[in-house]
């Protein structure tokens, strides 16, 4: 092909071979990945990941990585934020190495100024062991401080809150001294043992009040477990009596045990305590106020602080355990009045202290950490660059004497001069004894990789062609169509003027700001509208287009091309007052010619509105169906003549062309016809079945009255008749053209080969021999692979040499036969998806329109005329540019997929996947 | 304008469009944009073709309806 066009064709790529002298390696894969335009190839496949050479550095470089990970959580934590940009003056001395690349990589840019590293790979390697273990012991300090901070914090809670509980009891306790005097005489055996618990005996003369029920005002807090205790004194009591018959022993019976807890869990515990006890304790809760970390996990929540009373040995083992059950700290809480004081100041001395220690702690280790975020970035960066480096060069097979090592990989034809200079300055520069060899070899029988070079408006487009599937080498690349074809198939369907100009908004707003944008955080469903920017600014520019021809803003018609070309029936008696044929016959056009641009604005609201509007779409979803699959086969042609394939432009590219011409291409040409022709009545459904049913008789002769023609409006031309004949006979032939000569032609061919193959053969090798004998030990180890590949695609017949399946071959075209020929009629009716989707979206926002806002207008209200506004508005925004825009896209995206790249698309190819550093910059997504 | 003169005008976008490619762009790489912008104007004309032609000689005619 004379003219080499952009993204067309994929580039030429060719095998390329260097002999690196040892001491070169690293610098020259490191100066390549700066390049990013060579693949390597991976010559040690049969090896493990273990047994490569370099396995070693790439485990160094991993053990870095985690040490960085490592780094960034505990950034994380303590909520510093790293630095993205890297070598804007303050970065250091060596932000300019990796900043200058990134710079000159856009364009095949190459770096050579190695020796400018400040920092190698080894310091760099010291330099993080030594940071974690100061960092992580830092943090088990803090972690230490912040424990026993937390711990004091409550235990100062504790003692406040439940000496509250026996300071309340005791006055309480005190005002009933005087009024219970003589209930006190009554009950001289239970005041015996006040002697004896525990408690103090205040707080035991409350317990007692209650226990008996003598009508004396409760505390506040016994009302709160009020029920609790009154339910289950009688229990209560016996177990205080057998306390009581137990003298002495009876003292280590009774007691309490305070702490905190989670304040969610205070209703289990609560239940659970009972439960377990049967009811043989008394429980006594207060809320904190606020919030209270948890001193294990360091975890901001609401906790309570407790006191469980209870008596006896085994139910205090119940209750410890039952705390630890509900992870309840618990605290010690002396008894003695004084010793409480003691150690309440003892405990805000110690927190004073601790504070201090732990705010220090906190900002030494937060410096520490903020050193290290500004250069973490760039840490990771030359982290993950030498991973890389270590990676491809473990695919690099070494020589024996471990002097040199050999790498073979793909690089674009147009590229390899700039790779082999930047492999001789990254030799020159590592100042190795010997130089480097850089060669290309033959790849004779392996498929090269494909690689398109893409802009920031191309890319996205060739993203949606591949996520269908990566061309072939040197195949037709869809893209280039689909750039236009997509978001203009998308318009047919969006089309509507003001919808397409708030996208054009959206989508224009998105290209001028995306700086701005892409480097701001953002979530996934916006990060996919955001890559697909460009592609929604052409599909914006076509919507108002195509709404223009639609003649349809937000449903309401416009009248930009002047009034409409219809007017009262001349006719008509009334026409210059009422006109009262417009409600019945219609209006009628002025003179012969239509609306000059677009759909004329009088069919809106009318009720012939939608027979015209369906008719006019359908047609137009055929029409412009017909003309993209022609392309596509065309498309298809252009593949066969870069290959020299004659075969397969007589036997698959014509009978194609001739019967998707014949049957849709025909219609198209009847519907263009029945169009242009006045008064034209023609039914083309009939005439397209009965060119099948009664070839030759287009008028139906015969069938009308007295053996004329039954329907002379189906004439549409002279010599319709026989061109129909013409047409079915090329349709039928067409079929068994494709299906048997090209499969017989091969295996007549293949004969061919085979027989004088024992005497050409040498002569074959004999062409490209001297490039094979540098490879021919390569090209050995890879002949098995390569016939593989022959034999998986199934008309790659080109090599010919594997083995040749008669049978595989007639039945992979019988399926291709069989595809395009059934394909040919549900593709095209697939094409009326385009009148489904426009439709739909004509009347939604038609119904939007009528409904939400004409009816608010109508009620004369402001405020139903603002509801009405704001419905409608989110119905337009959320229903319409939502739901409605992916739905139209996803409707084109299967019309390229299915319906046009099947005519010609391969898509079986690999993809070209070059050592670069670019995307190998800062932290790799999963760790930020 | 008529059908042809507005087939006319397509034909003037088109190649104002080739000359402002050819005016910007770089010389002997072009060759994309200039099929992307025949592309597009194709598009553009074709779907205006279409719906032109259909109104030339409408078969339905538009019946108002009598509530407006």
């Amino acid at each position: 092909m004379a003219i080499e066009m952009d993204l067309f064709r994929s580039e030429e790529m060719e095998l390329v071979q260097l002999i690196i002298p040892a001491e070169a390696a690293h610098d020259t894969v490191q100066t390549l990945g700066s390049v990013g335009l060579v693949a390597f190839r991976d010559l040690n496949k049969d090896k493990s990941a273990f047994q490569k050479t370099y396995a070693n550095q790439v485990k160094r470089c991993d053990e870095m990585l985690r040490k960085l990970r490592f780094f960034t959580e505990h950034m994380n934590k303590a909520g510093i934020t790293i630095r993205k940009e890297i070598g804007d003056g303050s970065g250091g001395g060596y932000g300019g190495r990796f900043n200058s690349n990134e710079e000159e990589t856009d364009g095949y840019g190459r770096e050579n100024n190695n020796n400018n590293r400040v920092i190698s790979i080894d310091e760099l390697e010291h330099t993080l062991d030594v940071l974690s273990e100061e960092v992580s012991q830092l943090s088990a300090n803090t972690e230490k401080l912040r424990r026993s901070h937390g711990e004091l914090v409550e235990l100062q809670l504790v003692l406040e809150k439940a000496g509250g509980f026996f300071e309340e009891a005791r006055s309480d306790a005190n005002r009933h001294q005087d009024e219970e005097d003589s209930l006190r005489m009554m009950r001289r055996e239970n005041a015996r043992q006040d002697e004896e618990s525990l408690l103090s005996s205040s707080f035991r003369s409350e317990i007692d009040d209650e226990g008996l029920g003598n009508g004396g005002s409760p505390s506040r807090m016994t009302r709160r477990t009020g029920s609790f205790i009154d339910q289950n004194h009688p229990d209560h009591d016996v177990e205080r009596n057998d306390a009581s018959m137990g003298g002495v022993a009876a003292s280590a019976r009774l007691g309490f045990i305070t702490g905190t807890i989670n304040t969610e869990k205070v209703h289990a515990f609560e239940r659970v305590l009972f439960r377990a006890t049967r009811g043989n304790v008394f429980l006594k809760l207060a809320n904190i106020d606020g919030h209270v970390e948890e001193p294990t996990t360091g975890e901001k929540t609401f906790k309570t602080v407790y006191v469980v009373f209870f008596a006896g040995e085994r139910a205090r083992n119940k209750i410890v355990k039952i705390c630890e059950g509900f992870n309840a700290n618990r605290y010690p809480f002396p008894e003695d009045f004084t010793r409480q004081r003691q150690m309440n100041a003892e405990c805000s001395g110690r927190l004073v202290e601790l504070r201090s220690t732990l705010e220090a702690s906190i900002r030494h280790r937060d410096r520490t950490l903020s050193k290290v975020a500004k250069d973490l970035w760039f840490w990771f960066t030359l982290v993950r660059r030498e991973k890389a480096t270590y990676h491809a060069m473990n695919m690099f097979s070494i020589d024996v004497t471990r002097k040199c090592l050999v790498a073979e990989g793909w690089c674009p034809t147009s590229a390899k001069s700039r790779v082999s200079e930047a492999v001789v300055i990254a030799n020159r520069n590592s100042s190795a004894s010997v130089g480097t060899i850089f060669a290309s070899i033959s790849h004779k029988g392996q498929t090269p990789p494909t690689y398109y070079r893409t802009t920031k408006w191309t890319n996205v487009f060739q993203q949606i062609v591949e996520a269908y599937g990566v061309a072939r080498y040197r195949e037709v690349n869809p893209t280039v169509m689909t750039i236009v074809t997509f978001p203009f198939l998308f318009a047919v369907m969006f089309g509507d003027f003001g919808h397409g100009i708030i996208m054009l908004a959206f989508a224009i707003y998105m290209v001028l700001k995306e700086r701005q944008i892409s480097e701001k955080p953002m979530g996934e469903i916006f990060s996919m509208v955001f890559h697909a920017r460009y592609c929604i600014l052409v599909m914006a520019a076509f919507s108002v287009y195509t709404g223009v021809l639609y003649n349809e803003c937000f449903s309401v018609p416009m009248k930009i091309f002047g009034a409409s070309k219809y007017v009262c029936d001349p006719i008509d008696p009334t026409k210059d007052t009422t006109c009262d044929s417009q409600y019945t016959t219609g209006l009628v056009s002025r003179d012969d010619s239509a609306y000059p641009f677009g759909v004329d604005p009088v069919w809106h609201g009318t009720r012939s509105e939608l027979p015209f509007l369906n008719s006019l779409k359908m047609k137009m979803s055929i029409l412009l169906g017909v003309t993209q699959m022609m392309v596509g086969i065309f498309m298809s042609l252009l593949n066969q003549l870069k290959d020299g394939d004659w075969l397969s432009v007589y036997c698959e590219f014509i009978p194609q062309v001739v019967f998707l011409g014949g049957l849709f291409g025909y219609l198209s040409f009847l519907i263009v016809l029945k169009w242009i022709t006045p008064g034209c009545t023609a039914d083309l459904y009939h005439v397209m079945i009965y060119m099948f049913l009664a070839p030759g008789n287009v008028d139906c002769m015969g069938e009308g009255p007295g053996g004329s023609a039954g329907c002379p409006e189906n004439k549409m031309f002279p010599g319709q008749g026989g061109l129909q004949l013409l047409i079915l006979f090329g349709c039928f032939v067409a079929v068994p053209v494709m299906l048997f000569p090209k499969p017989i032609i091969l295996k007549r061919r293949h004969e061919q080969k085979n027989r004088g193959g024992t005497y050409v053969r040498l002569d074959e090798n004999d062409g490209d021999g001297m490039q094979q004998l540098n490879s021919s030990e390569e090209l050995r180890s890879l002949g098995g692979n390569s016939s593989n590949n022959n034999n998986s695609s199934g008309d790659d017949h080109g090599h010919g040499d594997g083995e040749f399946d008669f049978g595989d071959v007639l039945v992979h075209q019988m399926i291709h036969t069989i595809e395009f020929v059934l394909g040919a009629i549900s593709n095209t009716a697939s094409y009326l998806r385009l009148w489904a989707l426009s439709l739909a979206h004509a009347q939604l926002s038609a119904v939007f329109w009528d409904r939400c806002l004409m009816a608010a207008v109508e009620s004369g209200s402001i405020v139903a005329i603002v509801i009405g506004f704001g419905v409608w508005l989110g119905a337009t925004l959320g229903v319409l540019l939502g739901m409605e825009s992916l739905s139209a896209f996803l409707h084109a995206l299967r019309l390229h997929w299915v319906e046009y790249q099947n005519k010609f698309y391969k898509g079986d190819g690999i993809k070209f996947t070059p050592l670069e550093f670019t995307s190998l910059t800062g932290m790799p997504e999963e760790a930020s | 304008m008529g059908f042809w003169g507005t087939t006319f005008a397509f034909c003037v976008l088109e190649g104002a469009c080739a000359v402002y490619i050819n005016a910007t762009g770089i010389r002997g790489a072009n060759h994309l944009k200039h099929l992307l912008s025949v592309t597009a104007v194709t598009c553009m004309w074709m779907m205006w073709a279409i719906i032109y032609m259909a109104q030339m000689y409408p078969l339905v005619q538009p019946v108002r309806n009598k509530g407006e």
